[in-house]
């Protein structure tokens, strides 16, 4: 006999509805499953037969072929192993057709027989909403994701004999309800605050420009001087997450396997600090089916890099794809995919290989082609990407010792999300939502300068022989300024200077 | 093949099909052979096709008898279903293929039936 149920797969950042057909009949025993399996797919015939047998339940051994469609795309998820035994089962007149094919399957099964978790159940859940199916069912372990989506049931059955009772009509189940998280007892949250750090008012205040604005960042200094400790901190000065990035980004991190314990929706921006020995298809994501990426998994949030001259050059060149576009496209033979990438690049760097160039106590040991085949590890388009270049010295001993408590990460955070309010409202039409995505002739229309900001930008392009692109930049930078400084509607020349300083602070003479 | 094995393994088959007969099957052929393949007995019980390969030790020094019907052996089995099956009398059966262990004390036999011993993988 035939059975169709419906299972769910993954493919890049979305969510794809499998049918599964089942049939059993006459012939030589057998189990095959065809249209493109992969090995963790092939294996749940297996998992599917033992898991049936030791819920007590019997199948007759008959030729089984089960047919994964649509053929063309490559089953990777262990998800499918439900759906395929409810399948069986309705082949073979356990379970009747009609009632299995209302709901979507997503489970892996054990041996055992019970329902484990998978990833990427949030994408599959939305895929079912869009399909126009109206139930799902997952294991206990994966509700949290599913409930996420509004408009489908969900069913949690802990095993297979649950649910396949449940199906004939003769056990009862409930579709299951939102758990509020709890949180295993003595579990103290680590929260960095802007607080914390002492001194380095000039890279604070880059940093918050750069929240505001959602530009790039470049900072050099010493080491120890609290580059890293500043970039941890820059997520909790930005805006509060609002549902639709909060979606995307559990979207992300689901099919990655990276929810955490109880799978619910992510409430905080990431923050990515990948090693420097990172490869490129760790950074922009990749593999045979593709998986995201650092770049992707920092969507809405922050990738930090830290010692970037280390990292490798062809990593680092694959960025610029991303943060021109706020996407990574991958290409493979079978398929092309597209995952988002929409981050505030923060990159530290030592100013030399060891470390003490231009600090005003240390004498620095390197020699000027050191220092400068350490610089230039670094490309004139990338640099051109990172719209602020800061520098961090050694912070002083009053500063550091200081009572005084540095203003608090909520407050910045309030400035941040005021200037951030209103480049939406300028820039809504575009359907931009921050000052960085802004190209030249939005620049000419969107940004008015006064008289006196001119005359300053005129002196600084002549003495510093500015690119077209820096000069832009600055014009950026100099839009983020004023949107900090109460939205005021013109650029002036205060901060035009601000800008300029953000910008000028290095720059390695190329 | 020693003349006094064959005649151990002749004896298994023997007391299998008895067996078999006892629990109701009917044998429909003994020692049915195509080119290098065979399959010992293949019987029929309430209209389910059983191809049996029996398989008889005297003692465990070389393992279990049934671990000796190893992926060639199961091939070479199957290959002879198929073509068994060809007769148009058995088209459309349900079949399975089975394993009988004989152990052979002295005079005595002792069995064990695995049912739905293997089945057919694909080539891929």
């Amino acid at each position: 006999m035939y059975a169709r149920t419906f299972g769910a797969a993954t493919l890049g950042v979305d969510g794809l509805i499998i049918s599964v057909e089942v049939d059993s009949a006459n012939g030589m025993p057998a189990f095959d499953i065809v249209g493109l399996p992969n090995a963790s797919v092939r294996e749940s015939k297996e998992r599917v037969r033992t898991a049936i047998k030791n819920s007590g339940l019997r199948s007759r051994q008959e030729k089984i072929t089960v047919n994964l469609a649509p053929a063309e795309i490559r089953k990777e998820s262990a998800g499918l192993d439900l759906p395929i035994a409810i399948g069986l089962l309705a082949a073979q007149g356990r379970v009747t057709v009609e009632k299995c094919s209302e709901f979507v399957f997503v489970a892996e099964l054990s041996l055992e027989g019970r329902l484990c978790s998978v990833n990427g159940v949030l994408p599959m859940a939305i895929a079912t909403r869009d399909a126009g199916l109206k139930k799902i069912v997952v294991s206990p372990d994966n509700v949290n994701e599913a409930l996420l989506v509004d408009g489908i049931e969900v069913y949690a059955p802990p095993t297979l004999i649950e649910l396949v009772e449940f199906l004939q009509g003769e056990g009862k189940l409930e579709p299951a309800k939102s758990q509020p998280a709890v949180e295993p007892e003595g579990f103290i949250e680590l929260v960095d605050d802007f607080s914390d750090v002492q001194g380095q008012f000039m890279a604070k205040r880059a940093l918050e420009v750069a929240a505001a604005g959602g530009h790039n960042v470049l900072m050099v200094g010493v080491p120890g001087s609290g580059k890293t400790m500043l970039a941890k901190r820059v997520s909790s000065i930005m805006p509060e997450l609002t549902r639709e990035e909060a979606l995307e980004i559990t979207k992300i991190y689901s099919i990655a396997g990276k929810l955490g314990f109880n799978g619910g929706l992510i409430t905080k921006r990431p923050f990515q600090h990948p090693n420097h020995d990172a490869s490129t298809a760790a950074i922009i994501g990749g593999g045979s089916n593709p998986m995201p990426g650092q770049v992707t998994l920092a969507h809405h949030g922050v990738l930090f890099l830290d010692e970037l001259p280390e990292f490798r050059k062809s990593a680092l060149e694959a960025l610029r794809e991303p943060l021109e576009e706020r996407q990574v496209t991958i290409s493979r033979v079978s398929n092309t995919l597209t995952f988002p990438a929409s981050f505030i690049l923060i990159c530290a760097m030592n100013p030399c290989p060891c470390g003490w160039y231009g600090d005003r106590d240390h004498n620095c040991q390197c020699s000027q082609l050191e220092i400068k085949r350490y610089t230039h590890k670094l490309s004139g388009p990338l640099l051109d990407r990172i719209d602020i270049h800061v520098r961090v010295p050694r912070v002083k001993y009053d500063e550091l010792t200081s009572k005084r408590k540095a203003e608090p990460s909520a407050k910045v955070r309030e400035r941040v999300s005021a200037a951030r309010e209103i480049q939406l409202n300028r820039l809504s039409k575009y359907h931009l939502f921050c000052n960085a995505q802004m190209n030249h002739a939005m620049l000419q229309e969107l940004c008015t300068i006064t008289p006196a900001a001119k005359d300053l930008l005129k002196a600084v392009f002549e003495s510093k022989k500015l690119s077209a692109r820096s000069y832009d930049r600055i014009i950026k930078v100099g839009r983020t300024i004023a949107d900090l400084d109460n939205g005021a509607a013109e650029i002036s020349d205060k901060h035009i200077a601000e800008a300029i300083k953000l910008r000028n602070e290095l720059d390695f003479e190329r | 093949m020693t003349v006094a094995t064959k005649k151990l393994g002749n004896a298994g088959e023997d007391f299998a099909a008895n067996y078999l007969e006892s629990y109701g099957y009917q044998i429909l052929a003994r020692n049915f052979r195509v080119r290098s393949a065979e399959i010992d007995i293949i019987a029929e019980v309430s209209g389910v096709i059983v191809f049996v390969e029996v398989k008889t030790r005297k003692d465990m020094r070389h393992g279990l008898p049934a671990e000796a019907v190893n992926w060639r052996k199961q091939k070479k089995i199957i290959e002879a279903a198929g073509v068994f099956l060809q007769d148009e009398t058995y088209a459309d059966c349900a079949c399975r293929f089975d394993v009988i262990e004989i152990y052979a004390l002295g005079k005595n036999f002792g069995v064990r039936h695995i049912e739905n011993a293997f089945e057919v993988e694909s080539e891929f």
